[in-house]
């Protein structure tokens, strides 16, 4: 075998830790055009109750992204897309369950981009009628997001599958839960969750390491930062079973669309047991029902699925959720035979060249991924947080055995742990 | 950034120009394969059904779970098949990507072998009884078919496309990239058999390659493993033009939360026009960056939508606005773009939004060279336009482009058509 760790190392960060906290990884990447960095706040929309210096305190959904949104707009009321207009680069943002990140690509001006991240996502300004109007804005990508079936096919799955867990929740919020958002929450949160101790930045392209650091040290001795607050998010109680067994929505659309999920419960609490299942999963997944799998092609020629079949694992330590479906118009029927797939293959096992093909994907499709510079940081940012490197997935990937898939399906891939969730036209 | 630029082959024997780009920057050797197809009524559907039929199987790999999993042997290649349209082109498009030996355990050599894959797939396809093996096309045909009713599932696409269907009426751009359910029905093996045979034989292969793999090698490898093909035709770029007539405007309800707006104007410009940079700084100026007027002006200032945005179709130079609003606040943003667009006509434009809109259209253009996939998407849409332009032409001519460039080109482009997708009073 080759040593992966060699040739992945000109790809290794350099790390560096600021005086007041910030956490920062660097590459240089010669040969690219953009330079692209990325700044990540835990604040996701799933902490929605945490408890800071020792009080619980309650944060209403879709708080972590109305911040976002927020932070877009400068001092004087104008907006953050106009300064980095003015250096030549484009910026965005976007909130997850887990965090929200800030990013920015450019050409040119990196260091005076990387002050404007810094300084807008450190600073927080806003009046009464700014929040007022940013509302009016939301409810429009609220909106947005309630005319996509697939979204809503997803979301009605995740209500079905979790009573309490606000991964339920819609990323946004609802019109009403951001209707109670005020500028004192957004300043409790900014002040908590945004601060240097909390945050980090990832900066990537044809750049010079030495340069950019003594510049965001420059940077971040400007930067307010008072006491690091001590933050424990709370999960709240779980059961193990499903809420609903089934939902259904009608919507205005061409073919149903089905989601069979299975809650997984007892997430591993290590970091590197959470990677080895994520990538198991991701390996059932492809041997199960991918397109090289007996059962793709046998429920495709069949007419009950379409090429948008496709089945996938997603997990933190707090929760996790096995999806399989796509577009059908048998959905009951589907569902049957899923299950099938499911109990045949707990009886006769993992073929492991079976196994051996779905890594040998899994390996190519992670390599390609990494051509692009986007996913190498942010791929580092979800890694620094759980405490790995890029090496770990390879690693990981080497060591899972047949009898680690046929334990995830035995333990977790029931029928009582499952719900499913349809979205169909009007009849 | 003269080093990435493309440099052109023809093959003259096997029908086929090759689009070739070496470089090392990339973990992975990518190559696109097209073939251009006149868009047409009467075939639109046969084109949109073949490479998915083909796909199912080739003479080798008759059975598509032992060809898809042919790819996964080699690493995962992947191998993704569509059909695309661009100005009055149908593209069928077969896309191949495969890790570079370094970043494999062995080091294993696997472009050759997806490349054989590939070329089994257009020219030797699994033929029982000289036809196309019938679950493949009745697979096939009812997938497609889905597709096509599946448009509406995307609210905004279904819309856009709608704008242009209303708009084009009569014109071949007006066509679904994936033709109709009607004519999809109606196609027999026999006819998709006859069809294939005619793509086969007369349709150019347009190849582009980014990657390790020097031109010499490539070219080798396709004399060696293509079929002669002597008499294909060639591709001459769409004209445009300026219909005279009034704005159209069609309205269509749907049970959906937010309206989704788009207006559609006939530019008069294309790749070929000596006007085309300008259009392209005043395409960013009215709503192709977050810093545009209509950005500004509809979102950031007055809340009305979440997005807002313009684009250019420059092959058959066409432009839309696509904005996703309420219902009842359809009159107040359609005031706020008509007198921003006028204020645009009458050259009331700040140099710090032109200087803005240079320098994020500059970088957009740098940026191209760090993705093979933009790579290629850039130098395909010239190959079907004729055109040998470099990026680093259309940077200069861009920079050069003043206010009273942008006023007199957004004069003349015209409105055509508005259409709204409304909600439903049951809808909210």
């Amino acid at each position: 075998m080759v040593d992966l760790k060699e040739t992945l190392l000109r790809e290794k960060p350099v790390l560096k830790k600021f005086s007041n906290g910030l956490a920062a990884a660097f590459w240089n990447i010669p040969g690219y055009q953009k330079k692209y960095a990325i700044l990540e706040s835990p604040l996701g929309s799933i902490q929605v109750r945490v408890k800071v210096e020792g009080r619980e305190v309650e944060i209403p959904e879709g708080t972590a992204h109305f911040l976002e949104h927020k932070l877009f707009a400068d001092k004087e009321g104008g907006s953050v897309f106009d300064h980095f207009a003015s250096l030549g680069a484009s910026c965005n943002a976007y909130t997850s369950f887990v965090g929200t990140s800030y990013l920015f690509s450019t050409t040119e001006n990196l260091e005076k981009c990387l002050d404007l991240l810094l300084d807008f996502v450190q600073n927080l300004y806003m009046t009464p009628e700014s929040i007022a109007r940013e509302k009016k804005v939301i409810a429009q990508e609220i909106s947005m997001y309630k005319d996509h079936p697939g979204w809503r096919v997803f979301f009605n799955l995740l209500q079905n599958l979790y009573f309490q867990h606000p991964v339920r929740n819609d990323i946004a919020g609802t019109r009403d839960s951001i209707g109670i958002i005020d500028q004192d929450l957004l300043r409790f949160c900014h002040d908590t969750f945004y601060h240097p101790e909390n945050l980090v930045l990832a900066v990537i392209g044809d750049i010079n390491i030495e340069e950019i650091c003594d510049s965001i040290a420059r940077n971040q001795a400007r930067q307010w930062s008072g006491e690091t607050p001590s933050i424990s998010f709370m999960s709240p109680e779980e059961p193990s079973r499903v809420k609903k067994k089934e939902s259904r929505e009608q919507f205005s659309l061409g073919q149903p669309i089905m989601q069979l999920g299975f809650k997984i419960n007892e997430q591993p609490r290590q970091s590197r047991e959470l990677l080895a299942r994520e990538l198991s999963f991701a390996l059932l997944a492809d041997i199960l029902f991918g397109t090289g799998s007996p059962a793709f092609y046998e429920l495709y020629d069949e007419g009950l699925i379409d090429d948008g079949f496709a089945a996938g694992f997603s997990g933190e330590k707090s929760f996790g959720y096995f999806v399989i479906g796509g577009g059908t118009n048998h959905p009951q029927e589907l569902v049957e035979r899923i299950f099938k797939v499911l109990e045949k293959t707990k009886k006769e096992g993992i073929d492991p060249a079976d196994l051996d093909r779905a890594r040998k994907k899994i390996w190519g499709g992670f390599v390609a991924g990494l051509n692009s510079l986007e996913v190498l940081a942010g791929q580092f940012v979800k890694d620094y947080r759980r405490g790995l490197e890029l090496v770990d997935h390879f690693s990981a990937l080497e060591r899972i055995t047949p009898s680690h898939l046929e334990m995830l399906l035995h333990d977790f891939l029931q029928g009582e742990y499952s719900s499913i969730s349809i979205v169909e036209p009007p009849s | 950034m003269n080093n990435f630029n493309f440099s052109r082959h023809f093959l003259p024997e096997v029908g086929l120009y090759l689009y070739h780009l070496p470089t090392d920057k990339f973990k992975t050797n990518t190559l696109k394969c097209i073939m251009p197809l006149p868009l047409e009524a009467e075939k639109a559907s046969a084109n949109a059904l073949l490479p998915f039929v083909l796909y199912r199987g080739s003479a080798e790999y008759p059975e598509s779970m032992a060809l898809i999993r042919r790819l996964e042997e080699l690493f995962g290649t992947d191998l993704a098949v569509d059909v695309r349209k661009r100005g009055e082109w149908q593209l069928i498009d077969f896309t191949l990507e495969t890790v570079k030996n370094s970043f494999l355990p062995m080091k294993e050599d696997i472009f050759p072998a997806a490349l054989d894959i590939l070329q089994g797939i257009i020219f030797d396809p699994f033929l029982p009884g000289g036809s196309f093996k019938q679950q493949y096309l009745e697979s096939e045909k009812r997938t497609l078919e889905e597709e096509i009713i599946n448009l509406k599932n995307n609210k905004m696409e279904y819309a856009l496309e709608r704008c242009f269907q209303e708009m084009c009426q009569g014109e071949p751009f007006s066509i679904f990239r994936y033709g109709n359910r009607e004519a999809l029905q109606k196609i027999t093996g026999e006819q998709l058999m006859q069809h294939y045979l005619e793509v086969r034989n007369q349709a150019p292969l347009y190849l582009f390659f980014v990657g390790n793999i020097g031109a010499e090698k490539i070219i080798e490898w396709i004399r060696e493993k293509f079929p002669p093909r002597e008499n294909i035709y060639s591709i001459e770029p769409n004209g445009v033009f300026i219909p005279n007539r009034p704005e159209k405007i069609v309205v269509e309800k749907d049970i959906i939360s937010q309206g989704k707006l788009n207006i559609g104007f006939r530019t008069g410009i294309n790749r070929q026009s000596p006007d085309f940079a300008t259009l392209l700084v005043a395409n960013g100026l009215l709503a192709g960056f977050p810093h545009s007027r209509l950005f500004r002006k509809v979102r950031e200032e007055q809340g009305l939508a979440y997005y807002i945005f313009s684009r250019v179709e420059s092959t058959k130079g066409l432009m839309t606005v696509s904005a996703g609003i309420d219902g009842e606040q359809l009159e107040e943003t359609l005031d706020i773009i008509e007198g921003e667009w006028a204020k645009i006509v009458n050259g009331k434009i700040k140099s710090e939004e032109l200087s803005f809109t240079k320098k994020a259209l500059g970088s957009q253009l740098k940026i191209i060279e760090d993705d093979a996939l933009e790579l290629i998407g850039v130098e395909l849409i010239n190959a079907i336009n004729s055109l040998q332009q470099n990026r680093r032409e259309l940077m200069e001519q861009i920079e050069k482009v003043e206010k009273n460039d942008v006023a007199r080109v957004m004069s003349e482009v015209k409105k055509d058509t508005l259409f709204f997708l409304e909600p439903d009073e049951e809808g909210s």
